[in-house]
């Protein structure tokens, strides 16, 4: 009978064993599985850009949504997004439902005939 | 009787080495897989990393009068992402290409990363291409 225990007992400390090293496992899981992912350098490459044409833009005194589109698939392509100029807006390949998230940048700028302009770009990623 | 007490301590002892087996190829996979997937990160991650440096250099080149960004004579005023096609020749060792909107400027060798820019050079608008070698 004696016997019999001591058999049952060491099959539940392998069995404890087994599972504390399954506990191990999973935590090392989560600690080496809990890195950022590789779409914070896009997102930095991405803003620079938007950067890029609101400042360009203020330079050229750029007020219509018509050249700042071109120069917008100039650098993103066929990139979904949108432009607003004012109270002007365009969405550009608005049928891509792939991307979701959005960065978006705004100015606001004084043109040559004194005018304010408002323009705001945002890019899907 | 004692026959049939030894087959049942023979069958517990396999069993409990069959599930301790089962438990130990389980975390080996597991473990594999973990390690596999981290120096895939880190592998990444340095790749990144080398992206920013170099999108860092090219911001620097678009900033600075001293590389490609334009300065007003008269205001001594630098401005940022108004270029001109100057000092290339001080550009850093590892920049092979510079093109704005397709006209190569320089073409040293073979690019491995190419980073875009949104500029004006000329009073209008383009796209800078800095190239960066291996």
């Amino acid at each position: 009978m004696n016997n019999k225990l001591n058999n049952s007992r060491k099959g539940i400390i392998f069995t404890i064993d087994g599972l504390l090293a399954l506990t191990f496992i999973g935590i090392l899981v989560i600690v080496l599985g809990s890195q950022a992912n590789t779409t914070e350098i896009e997102k930095y490459q991405t803003n620079k850009l938007i950067g890029d044409l609101l400042i360009t833009s203020q330079e050229l005194s750029i007020d219509n949504t018509f050249d700042l589109e071109i120069n917008y698939h100039k650098l993103f392509g066929e990139k979904k997004g949108y432009i607003i100029v004012n109270k002007d807006k365009i969405e550009i390949n608005k049928e891509d439902n792939t991307k979701t998230k959005l960065i978006t940048q705004r100015i606001n700028y004084i043109n040559i005939s004194n005018y304010e302009i408002y323009i705001e770009v945002g890019v899907y990623y | 009787m004692i026959h049939v007490k030894l087959i049942e301590k023979g069958q517990v002892i396999v069993l409990d080495l069959l599930l301790l087996l089962m438990i130990v190829i389980l975390i080996i996979s597991i473990e594999e897989k973990t390690i596999t997937n981290y120096k895939l990160d880190i592998f990444n991650r340095e790749q990144d990393l080398n992206l920013l440096k170099e999108s860092l250099i090219v911001e620097q080149l678009i900033s600075d009068c001293n590389y490609l960004a334009s300065l007003n004579t008269n205001t001594k005023v630098c401005y940022k992402n108004l270029i001109e096609i100057k000092n290339i020749n001080n550009l850093p060792p590892n920049i092979c290409k510079i093109s704005v909107d397709g006209k190569k400027y320089m073409d040293t060798g073979k690019v491995d990363n190419v980073h875009k820019r949104g500029v004006v050079y000329n009073n209008l608008f383009g796209v800078l291409e800095v190239g960066f070698c291996e």
